[in-house]
């Protein structure tokens, strides 16, 4: 009998182990690639999907010369009826595992995003490193634009967030940082901003056709809505009062003399909270180590210095004014508040509106200035 | 033949590093917020005090098994009853252990797999684990804590740089709010510290008893556990913290290393299947064997096979979906499990003490 028993048992076990309700066979699956989102009439989305094709990534070159489709919209009430609604047209499984972006278009933002969201955020396959961004226009233009290097845009448009923004106007924002921001009750939450341009000049342009995609901005959200979209001034002010601002980010100062082309090679932002006389100030102190790339004839290095300082000191002072004017707290002054002056911050949190606007700033910029590139003579005329 | 007091100590450190981070963190951020660490801080201390002092009442009686104990310390009528409630404890910390992975690997992975198959799986290990005994699962923990504790590491190694510091500000509460709530929490999964005074009988008295070394392990492992349930507010802050059902799988699928090393979660997942397949193991086999000295049972086999029928129909029926199962953890056995954590071992303690002041008296 204990013969018969035990292979028995091993059997079932066996049957059991293979999880063949589960199984995915790597020729049977779509990888998605990147995601857009559009609202196009109030309860309808329109949703592109962006998948790998992989003979497009071999090395020995694409099995064909003919270009291989591989962006295709679906219009649904619902993002996940549009994910399902894909298995119509695609003989392989969708799976979102390996997704590196979903861009959100501007007109579902500016209603709001939080039931599309949601459902991203439920999706356990789709990761929380997956980058996002607002489309000036629609997120379908964008999957079906173009991006240098890279077949596949979804994957373009992630690398130029990744690895270029050398002007520094942006910030990268994955799944994570977002709901980190949007969960905060006392948080606005941020994604850079996407748009079309002329494949021949970084000027925007409303036509898919010809047409390259350019990452630039950030547009800040409340519970899910657009709330603003900051200019590239803004965005960088924005950058340097986080220390975020990227190492060789230029700046360029027309002194009357000349220009003064600076470069950044390393920033960092401190803030100092004050309070007197129950008026909290914020006293945030950016530093920022540069290099010259070019400089009006026989101005010394501590003049390069104050210009170069007050040029930032001024982008700061000017958004912040702003932002105070508008009682937008797009520096997350109340979760810095609340993170170190818990006793402050449970006085002013239910007048916030009133407080943020008097809120006292004040900037100190000190600029470094680490080398000149003197690489050649300047000769006097 | 009898473990080593390593493969023991092995043991144990296993069963401590497998739950705690598992739902737990999301809990402690909704009672503690940024604050979690100091309830794991004084849950571990507790949790250390309770198992040195089980350890040490333990080894006074080096031939006894746990139940005997028990008998020995508390009486023959009060000590049996102990022991089939110690039973009954660790039943369900196996019916728990079973059910956490088997709704995590539903969730999660294997959407499409009915879950009575993972459960029916699951539960046959757990059977077969009994039939090795103790000591055959002893000596596979040591292989499978090394390989858990490293990918532990890893993965605690590899978030550091997503984590925000400002997010454990204001370091100190400003208030007691949800404090004893939030440190009952870890205290539920690290009292199981008490698993040593039913895994000693099964070691070796020759063996020179190395008391330090086991509670450095021990030590160890909760040290580990902890630093993840604290990383998980350094990545998630705490108000998204609260929101996540598996914080650790979803901290863990955020390691990237290069463009090259991606989706590790799957070594942590494997493993980490590995080591609660052993744990459900061993709670099954430390349950069946209380029962059976409690009611000096000889025929087994379809006792534990009864049991087992037992045990899935009361997880089909009370625990049945993770909702189910995080609702009884966290509403109900945080609070149950005091008395076989701190309870319980209070009083044994305080009865072996008065026992031999009052033998120490009469012998003077």
């Amino acid at each position: 009998m204990q013969h018969v028993r035990k292979p028995a048992v091993i059997m079932l076990c066996l049957l059991l182990l293979t999880a063949c309700w589960d199984r995915k066979e790597i020729s049977d699956v779509n990888f998605i690639m990147g995601m857009g989102i559009d609202l196009i009439e109030d309860d309808t989305y329109r949703v592109t999907f962006q998948w790998a094709y992989p003979p497009q990534f071999s090395t020995e070159g694409a099995a064909s010369s003919q270009e291989e489709n591989t962006v295709f919209s679906i219009e649904a009430d619902t993002i996940p009826l549009a994910m399902a609604k894909l298995t119509e047209i695609s003989p392989r499984v969708p799976i979102f595992s390996h997704m590196e972006l979903i861009a959100l278009g501007e007109e579902l933002l500016s209603k709001n995003a939080e039931d599309v969201i949601n459902v991203i955020d439920r999706e356990f396959e789709i990761r929380r490193t997956v980058n996002l961004v607002m489309v000036k226009g629609t997120a379908e233009s964008m999957l079906r634009a173009e991006t240098p290097f890279e077949k596949v845009e979804a994957t373009g448009i992630k690398e130029i967030i990744q690895l270029s923004n050398r002007s520094s106007t942006f910030e990268k924002v994955n799944l994570n940082v977002f709901f980190n921001h949007e969960t905060d009750p006392h948080s606005l939450s941020y994604i850079p901003i996407a748009e079309l341009v002329s494949d021949t000049a970084l000027h925007t342009t409303d036509s898919s056709e010809s047409s390259w995609i350019k990452v630039e901005r950030i547009a800040f959200l409340e519970n899910y809505r657009l709330k603003r979209e900051l200019s590239a001034r803004e965005a960088r002010a924005w950058l340097f009062v986080r220390g975020e601002v990227r190492d060789g980010t230029i700046t360029q100062i027309n002194t009357g003399n000349g220009k003064l082309v600076g470069r950044s090679i390393a920033q960092s932002t401190s803030k100092k909270l004050d309070k007197q006389k129950d008026q909290p100030s914020l006293t945030i102190s950016v530093e920022e180590k540069v290099s010259i790339i070019d400089k009006p004839l026989a101005m010394s290095i501590v003049k390069m210095e104050e210009v170069l300082a007050n040029s930032v000191k001024e982008q700061i002072e000017e958004t912040i004014a702003k932002m105070q004017e508008e009682n937008l707290d797009i520096f997350f002054i109340r979760s810095f508040i609340r993170h170190k002056d818990r006793k402050l911050w449970s006085e002013i949190k239910d007048e916030w509106e009133e407080v943020y606007p008097r809120l006292d700033f004040k900037v100190q910029v000190d600029i470094d200035i680490q080398h000149e590139n003197a690489l050649r003579n300047q000769i006097p005329e | 033949m009898k473990i080593t007091y390593g493969q023991m100590t092995a043991l144990i450190m296993l069963t401590l590093s497998v739950q705690i981070y598992v739902f737990a963190p999301s809990f402690m951020a909704d009672h503690m917020g940024q604050h979690l660490w100091i309830s794991l801080i004084i849950s571990i201390t507790i949790s250390m005090l309770v198992g040195w002092g089980m350890l040490n009442l333990s080894l006074q009686f080096p031939d006894k098994s746990f139940t005997e104990v028990l008998k020995k310390v508390t009486g023959k009528y009060p000590g049996t009853l102990l022991s089939f409630l110690y039973s009954c404890y660790y039943f369900i910390l196996f019916l728990i252990h079973t059910q956490i992975i088997v709704t995590m690997f539903r969730t999660l992975f294997l959407p499409r797999t009915p879950s009575l198959a993972t459960l029916l799986l699951v539960l046959i290990l757990a059977l077969y684990c009994s039939f090795l005994g103790i000591e055959v699962l002893a000596r596979a923990s040591s292989m499978l804590l090394i390989l858990l504790t490293s990918i532990l590491l890893f993965l605690i190694v590899a978030v550091i740089p997503e984590v925000n510091l400002n997010h454990f500000q204001p370091l100190l509460p400003y208030s007691m709010e949800g404090f004893w709530s939030g440190t009952l929490i870890p205290f539920a999964h690290y009292g199981q510290v008490v698993v040593i005074s039913s895994l000693l009988p099964f070691a070796n008295k020759n063996e020179i008893t190395k008391q330090p070394r086991i509670m450095a392990g021990i030590f160890f492992s909760l040290l580990i556990t902890a630093l993840i349930v604290i990383q998980n507010i350094g990545v998630f802050d705490p108000y998204e913290l609260r929101r996540l059902r598996y914080p650790t799988v979803e901290l863990n699928t955020l390691i990237r290393v290069g463009e090259f090393l991606e989706r590790t979660e799957i070594f942590l997942v494997t493993l980490w299947a590995g080591a609660v397949m052993l744990v459900v193991g061993t709670f099954f086999t430390i349950s069946w064997t209380l029962l059976k000295n409690t009611f000096h049972i000889k025929k087994s086999k379809r006792i534990r096979v009864a049991m087992m029928v037992i045990a899935c129909t009361v997880i089909l029926l009370f625990i049945p979906n993770s909702n189910a199962l995080v609702s009884f953890i966290f509403d109900q056995w945080v609070y149950l499990s005091l008395l076989f954590h701190l309870g319980i071992p209070l009083t044994l303690g305080l009865c072996y003490t008065f026992r031999r002041k009052v033998r120490g008296h009469a012998a003077r």
